[in-house]
């Protein structure tokens, strides 16, 4: 983990992001620092996904660079790569846990495969991780038989396995009943705040955004490209740009009813 | 607020609801009373084409300010009305209709705009061909190079054994190998019973009804055995390979396997692909065993003792006989396997599409067993084998 809170953990260079030949997003800059929460936010369709799942290693940027503690990550190779990839830790939103595993054995996957403890030092460890996000009792129990938001919990004691520097969480919320996605928040901030992990999401939200994130940015579709960046709460008081407006504060535009006649 | 599409109780009498005025030659004024919906759009339009067809008419207006009950459905005959779709040819004026009959209206698609956009023209026999051509040689080239990860990847599984999951090579053994035993039985029992009735006919004429044995032993040993278990193979495993591997994409497990810097591959592909390389001659073994043990008892009840159909048998059937046919089964389950496996991987996005997936690791995998069993029995052929 860095150890200066102004470190830039994440580093997006200009990166434009596309399927086939149609851009997404283009001309994305903005960098993410040691110990925050940091939101992307935007309308659905906006490639908010796109962008964390390019951040995180899996899709190639059509331009541009991502640095994750200096190195970039799309020019790594090998063991390089793979080492930097362990610096990550990803949720996405079905959870992906894997469903022929309990929940401690998808825990310890990561483990398993990457660390050199013992059998029974790699169950502690993982026991430990899902401790942290509140599932120890669970652990023998396999995906299926929990609830979205227990998936979900368990999705990030996964992703933590390897004590990532960075987590990238997609949509952690999004289809969870109020209770269980404000405990996901509240899960999100101990584990900036307390672990001082460095957390990435992805969000819709804005009661879920207000909750947890330090700074965010807004991609719009239209403009394909950021259109605000800063404190969730300056943004929405103060933001003058039109679509940072229309998006944290939908109460002020005018009604535009579904039907235009 | 009047209720659209509720169902009026009142019978369409033929008048009533529809009047057609022609007060000044080629002036038509149609009024439409009632409703307007899914019940009475059927006969409105009916009457109307029927009563409007061969008038030289110049202008239509439908006055549907006694219209209390209108939807969607019924509002697509004042639309095309409107549009001129009819034979008619003219485009009629809406006059008098309630507002929120007019929305729905307007939702329509017109002549300027709200359309679908015209579908592309349907493309020349050269460009199917040639986009057939493509795809076949980038299918071809993918496969090829899914191979080469398959064998690389258990290239280093050899070497570094502690790191393949055994346990998963030991779910897919009992699921693929164990489980197949009934229906496998079945098959090949059916069969060996097939052979020994449709042989001994035609051979009974030449008085060698015993060298049905021999037909039994060769066809068996040599083909059906090791085809029926590859069959099998793949209409069992082959698919459920697809299927999980297909889930495991559509549920982003594949993407957090790479986030976790793991290659599929090597994690879910090489299990598969060696419990079924392994274990498809272990089938072909027991589906030899049992087609030769239904014909045997089939000889029996022909009236040949089982030490005499078994020494006719074994005189025509060779060690070679046995090796060729396993030798090839190998080769079967490999093909099975990855193809269920690069299937499963290549699904796209969605759940119906993991039963696509299915479907084509089935399909590819019959393809595959026969192509390579056409192989071996022409390299079979020219070695004398």
């Amino acid at each position: 983990m860095s150890a200066f809170p102004e470190d830039n953990v994440v580093q997006v260079e200009d990166v434009t992001l596309g399927y086939g030949d149609i851009v997404v997003q283009e001309h994305l800059s903005f960098a993410v620092h040691a110990r925050e929460v940091f939101a992307i936010l935007g309308p659905s369709g906006a490639g908010k996904s796109t962008l964390l799942r390019t951040m995180s290693g899996l899709y190639r940027p059509r331009h541009g660079r991502i640095l994750l503690d200096g190195s970039d990550l799309y020019a790594a190779e090998g063991e390089q790569r793979s080492r930097l990839l362990r610096q990550l830790g990803v949720t996405f939103q079905s959870g992906a846990l894997f469903g022929s595993m309990t929940l401690l054995e998808n825990v310890r996957l990561p483990l398993d495969e990457f660390t050199d403890l013992g059998p029974g030092e790699r169950e502690l460890v993982a026991l430990a991780k899902l401790n942290q996000v509140g599932l120890g009792r669970e652990g023998g129990k396999m995906p299926a038989e929990l609830s979205g938001g227990m998936q979900k919990r368990a999705a990030i004691a996964r992703a933590m396995a390897l004590d990532p520097s960075v987590l990238f969480l997609d949509e952690p919320s999004a289809s969870l009943d109020p209770i269980a996605s404000s405990g996901l928040d509240r899960l999100v901030r101990e584990l900036s705040h307390e672990l001082g992990i460095t957390i990435v999401v992805v969000t819709h939200e804005l009661g879920s955004v207000y909750a947890i994130a330090d700074r965010c940015i807004l991609l719009d579709t239209e403009a394909r490209t950021i259109v605000a960046e800063g404190r969730p709460a300056d943004l929405r008081d103060y933001s003058r740009d039109p679509r940072a407006r229309r998006f944290f504060r939908p109460e002020l535009e005018p009604d535009r009813g579904a039907i235009a006649v | 607020m009047r209720k659209r599409g509720s169902f009026g109780e009142e019978v369409l009498a033929d008048g009533p609801d529809l009047e057609i005025r022609e007060e000044v030659a080629g002036q038509v004024l149609v009024v439409v009373r009632g409703s307007l919906d899914f019940r009475t759009a059927k006969g409105i339009r009916e009457r109307l084409t029927g009563r409007l067809s061969g008038r030289a008419i110049n202008s239509l207006t439908i006055d549907m300010s006694a219209v209390g009950r209108g939807d969607t459905f019924g509002l697509v005959v004042l639309h095309e009305l409107k549009e001129g779709d009819w034979a008619l040819g003219i485009r009629a004026r809406v006059v008098g209709l309630h507002p929120e009959l007019s929305r729905i209206l307007s939702a329509f698609p017109t002549d300027q705009g709200g359309g679908l956009a015209l579908e592309a023209p349907h493309p020349s026999v050269a460009e199917v061909v040639g986009r057939w051509s493509i795809r076949l040689v980038r299918s071809a080239r993918e496969h090829v190079h899914f191979i080469g990860a398959v064998v690389q990847a258990l290239g280093q599984t050899i070497l570094r054994p502690r790191r393949m999951r055994w346990r998963e090579v030991a779910r897919v053994f009992e699921k693929a190998g164990v489980d197949a035993l009934p229906v496998l039985s079945l098959v090949s029992g059916l069969f060996g019973i097939n052979v020994a009735l449709e042989g001994a006919q035609p051979l009974a004429r030449f008085g060698a009804e015993i060298f049905t044995a021999s037909i039994i032993g060769r066809s068996v040993v040599r083909e059906m055995g090791p085809l029926l278990a590859a069959f099998v193979l793949a209409g069992r495993s082959g698919s459920a390979f697809a299927a999980e591997l297909g889930t495991m994409k559509v549920n982003d497990e594949l993407d957090a396997l790479a986030t976790m810097g793991l290659d599929p591959v090597r994690f879910l592909v090489v299990q598969r692909v060696l419990a079924s390389t392994l274990l498809a001659p272990l089938l072909a073994v027991y589906s030899i065993a049992v087609g030769i043990a239904a014909g045997v008892l089939i000889m029996g009840k022909l009236g040949f003792s089982p030490t005499v159909t078994w020494s006719v048998l074994t005189d025509w059937v060779t060690l070679k006989d046995m090796l060729l046919g396993i030798s090839k089964s190998v080769i079967f389950g490999a093909a099975v396997a990855s193809i269920g496996c690069e299937r499963g991987l290549q699904t796209e996005n969605g759940a119906s599409s993991v039963g696509a997936s299915a479907t084509r690791a089935v399909v590819g995998g019959i393809v595959l067993i026969v192509a390579v069993d056409a192989m071996f029995a022409v390299v079979a052929y020219a070695m004398k084998i």
